[in-house]
């Protein structure tokens, strides 16, 4: 992590935790995992304060420890979790997902359990059972940030319940395990160790021994990251309360069957589980409304309703973002192992609220099969792709608009030939609802496919099984969205020509600054400040190549290459950069205006705002509440440019 | 013995045999031997060398060497015409600047091949200018250099470098709006509007109609965007220059072009302050930039 990641994450825990938590977090980050006698000698604070801060913090998940055997004695480390430090960002994010899909209910489950970091259900239920709504459980100032204003009438417990196992099963919410406390390399090497004395016994070769633990490895701990993943984990039967969640046990084929079965037990959620956030559940979220939002603007907005509906269809499937046990490449290697959807299982659940027609139109030329059917051929001659353009421009503007309308016309024969397409398919004859069913299915089909032929690959076609099956590579598209991002920074900061000189580059690999002037028909001595300020922002590279063996800088090659991790670590770098500046300068307006903040926040003055404050102070009050918010969203703003760049 | 043959005559079989080496391929390199046959009078010695020496005074002979051997090569008629008018110093010259063909020639080398002294070759070159055998042009790489080719020829790509230069200076204003109307072209073509409502759809998966390469250079030359003459490849170029832009993208197997919409280039990080800031990099807490003395926050939170 970079030192400007560390002075956010510092940043966002002073914010919500105060000081101490901060200066706690800032040590650990910047000396990495310490005991507490070691925090108590870095930070010159009562070993008392020292331990209360670190239990706040663990309970948020922020800081993670593990007890290690040192010379008899055990010794606790602890380590911060920075990327949790940084989920505090979105928490406003997860609840307006939440929100969206889970109601109010979902919503007020979801900000509470972020403020809390974990919680028991039974805990959560009692402490909401009592309090109601009045009493929202506030960990520190944060609860304004958070607290939803629910004025929908109290929901009952048995509800809530039902949510919040909705919210289990889609994987939102996890139970918390006790490796999700302990230091991520320290259960690894614990493990490791396990696997080494077990396997010995075995008397396998030294080489060989450590491929199969590094096999084992893989396994266990995709197992721990993913949890329980069977259909009832964390519920019980409604009937017979006493039963334990199922076991642990991955079950690898069945899962996608159990879903479709039918479920005939009651089930509801164990109230003696203990819950929290899963964030990467909600990455998985986020990323496909980036994608949709993408593909919007490349497709219009039919195909992205589409593709929205497709990745939702897909996500129950996807636990994280990006895989860190389970080797990807595998996945890519072996086709049988990624996730598919036909478009006639896509089109079951088809929202039919979405209009597919007008969104696509025939192609000026018609199919073979059709020129033949009618005659026309006159016409066609004209609208020949060959000449098209030509000719159109020639004759002049009368004779594009002409050609419009024929296009119109071809459109409406198009769409019945689909349905003569149909009616060949299905003999008996079908009644209208069947007929508009296929059509439909036709149209989304062609959807599919339209995001299939982008040159970007939205979806990747599998087989042609119930109307073309689907799936989406999601590691290149996220490679794909990241160079995206980086190619609009690119543009704002070095213009179209920036742009071009990238793209050149990227494209063709090593180039010397001659040749790229040459494929960008751009004049050499223009393109050279530009091409040392990509260098500068670490977008571009420079490679010497001497042509003689004493090395000399007439007499060498300098290629320019775009290394695109490295040029993403440098965007990630100062896009962390950008955002402690504007916490920062959230800080610096407030500090400004302390003294007038102080006194709005008393609730004498807050009941009676009219009276209290002066015009000048109400006035200087709206600048600052207007700036905030435009802080706060920038801030919103530069997360979801991180999201693309870090987590996708 | 036969009678000394008059001068006249030589010169009658001299062109006689200069009629029938024209009739070989032009490369074609002839021995003595064979020469001798094309003299009339049987391999008549001496009169063959003086037919030989007619042929090489007025230049439609060349000698070469092969191995050890003289050969000989004929002259095209119109060169032998052009070199009859040259002084000997001009012809040398002439020679190495038809050697480099269409790169043409810089005078430094010229010098260096001929060792002639720079006033001489100079003198030579201005006659030869002035008749128009040669002329002198300017190349992209090396603005500065006198640069000498035969007067028929047109320059070289790597000389010019191509259509899109102007006085050897690249024609920045006339590449962009080339790009721009071939873009606007292919923005027509790409998407199909919509019967209703006007707005803008998309054409079928599979849709192959979209403008090749072809069309957009037949569409090029037929708009008068220009009077320079642009080959198909130049075309090529141009494409490969929008789709590196991010405009167009190809399709169909690349082998057409379609547009494509472009996303905003406006992101989380291009529109805060920090963004575009100048002196991000000095930019730190206590430094002398720091986001609470940032000129630019300021700005940016008064817009």
């Amino acid at each position: 992590m970079s030192q400007n990641a560390t002075e956010l994450c510092v940043l966002l825990v002073k914010d919500i935790y105060g000081e101490v938590s901060s200066r706690v977090v800032s040590v650990l980050l910047e000396l990495g995992r310490l005991p507490v006698s070691q925090l108590v000698r870095q930070l010159k604070l009562p070993e008392k304060i020292i331990k209360q801060t670190l239990a706040v913090l663990i309970q948020q998940h922020l800081v993670v420890h593990f007890a290690h055997l040192e010379t008899g004695q055990e010794v606790v480390y602890y380590e911060c979790e920075w990327t949790q430090v940084y989920e505090l960002l979105r928490a406003g994010r997860i609840i307006r997902a939440v929100e969206e899909r889970f109601g109010n209910n979902g919503a007020l489950i979801v900000s509470n359990l972020l403020q809390l970091g974990h919680a028991r259900v039974s805990d959560f239920i009692a402490a909401y059972g009592t309090s109601t709504k009045k009493s929202k459980i506030t960990v520190n100032g944060k609860s304004d940030a958070l607290t939803i204003e629910d004025e929908s009438p109290i929901t009952s417990i048995e509800t809530l319940k039902s949510v919040m196992a909705d919210m289990l099963k889609e994987r939102f919410l996890v139970q918390v395990q006790e490796h999700h406390m302990h230091i991520r390399t320290d259960t690894q090497n614990t493990l490791r160790a396990q696997l080494i004395s077990q396997l010995r016994k075995s008397q396998l070769s030294e080489n060989k021994l450590g491929k199969e633990v590094d096999r084992q490895m893989k396994i266990k701990m995709q197992e721990l990251a993913d949890g329980d993943i069977s259909e009832h984990a964390g519920m019980k039967r409604k009937v017979a309360p006493a039963s334990k969640p199922r076991s642990k046990k991955r079950q690898k084929v069945s899962i996608y069957d159990l879903i479709e079965q039918e479920e005939e037990e009651e089930w509801e959620i164990n109230e003696n589980i203990v819950l929290r956030v899963n964030h990467e559940k909600f990455l998985v979220l986020f990323r496909n409304a980036e994608l949709v939002s993408l593909a919007e603007g490349r497709h219009g907005k039919v195909s992205s309703q589409v593709y929205a509906e497709f990745l939702k269809r897909l996500e129950g499937k996807y636990f994280r973002c990006r895989e860190l046990y389970s080797a990807d490449d595998d996945e890519e290697e072996d086709p049988k192992k990624r996730i598919k959807l036909s478009v006639l299982e896509l089109s079951k659940t088809f929202s039919k609220d979405i209009d597919l027609e007008n969104s696509i139109v025939a192609a000026p030329r018609p199919p073979k099969k059709k020129a033949r059917k009618r005659s026309y051929s006159d016409d066609e001659g004209e609208d020949k792709p060959r000449t098209n353009g030509y000719k159109k421009k020639v004759n002049g503007k009368g004779k594009c608009r002409q050609s419009d309308s024929e296009d119109d016309g071809d459109d409406d024969d198009d769409l019945s030939d689909l349905e003569e397409l149909n009616d060949d398919d299905d003999e008996e004859g079908i009644d209208a609802e069947n007929r508009k069913k296929k059509h439909r299915m036709e149209l989304l089909k062609q959807h599919m496919q339209l995001l299939a032929e982008d040159s970007w690959k939205f979806v990747r076609l599998e087989s042609n099984r119930g109307l073309g099956e689907w799936s989406v590579n999601y590691k290149e598209l996220g490679k794909l969205m990241r160079h995206i991002e980086l190619e609009k920074v690119v543009e704002e900061t070095f213009g179209e020509m920036g742009l071009r000189l990238l793209r050149i580059i990227k494209d063709k690999g090593k180039l010397e600054e001659k040749q790229v002037a040459s494929i960008a028909l751009l004049k050499q001595k223009e393109i050279r400040s530009i091409l040392t300020g990509l260098q500068e922002n670490g977008y571009l590279h420079l490679q010497e190549v001497p042509k003689t063996s004493i090395p000399q800088v007439s007499r060498t090659y300098f290629l320019w290459f775009h290394d695109s991790d490295r040029a993403i670590q440098s965007l990630i770098t100062d896009t962390h950069k950008a955002m402690s500046r504007a916490i920062q300068r959230t800080n610096v307006e407030r500090t400004k205006r302390s003294s007038l903040l102080e006194k709005w926040e008393r609730t004498d003055v807050q009941a009676n705002v009219e009276e209290y404050l002066t015009t000048s102070e109400k006035r200087e009050l709206e600048i600052w509440l207007s700036r905030e918010e435009k802080l706060l969203c920038q801030l919103m703003r530069l997360d979801k440019t991180m999201m693309i760049l870090r987590d996708f | 013995m036969t009678a000394q043959p008059s001068q006249a005559s030589i010169e009658a079989m001299s062109r006689a045999v200069y009629e029938q080496c024209l009739q070989a391929p032009s490369d074609y390199l002839f021995s003595v031997s064979e020469l001798q046959d094309l003299v009339p009078g049987k391999n008549n010695l001496e009169l063959t060398q003086k037919v030989l020496n007619e042929l090489l005074r007025t230049r439609s002979l060349s000698a070469l060497t092969r191995g050890s051997q003289t050969v000989f090569r004929a002259v095209p008629k119109d060169f032998a015409e052009k070199v009859k008018n040259m002084t000997a110093d001009e012809e040398m010259l002439y020679g190495y600047i038809q050697e480099s063909a269409r790169e043409g020639i810089w005078t430094k080398q010229l010098k260096m091949k001929s060792n002639m002294h720079s006033t001489a070759v100079n003198k030579a070159l201005k006659g030869l200018e002035r008749k128009k055998y040669i002329k002198s042009i300017k190349s992209v790489n090396h603005p500065a250099r006198n640069i000498y080719m035969l007067y028929e020829l047109t320059p070289s790509i790597e000389v010019t470098g191509g259509p899109w230069f102007t006085d050897s200076e690249l024609d920045k204003e006339f590449v962009n709006e080339l790009l721009t109307a071939i873009t606007k072209f292919m923005i027509s073509k790409s998407f199909p509007k919509l019967p209703t409502r006007g707005a803008i759809g998309s054409f079928p998966p599979g849709y192959t109609g979209y403008p090749t390469l072809n069309q957009v250079y037949l569409w090029v030359k037929s708009s008068n965007l220009t009077e320079v003459d642009l080959a198909e490849a130049d075309i090529r170029s141009l494409l490969d220059v929008l789709v590196y832009d991010g405009k167009i993208e190809r399709v169909v197997g690349g082998t057409a072009y379609r547009a494509v919409r472009r996303p905003d280039s406006v992101n989380g990080f291009t529109e805060s302050p920090c963004g575009r800031c100048p002196v991000f990099n000095l930019c730190k807490e206590g430094g002398p930039v720091s986001a609470s003395n940032c000129v630019y926050f300021e700005d940016w939170l008064n817009a």
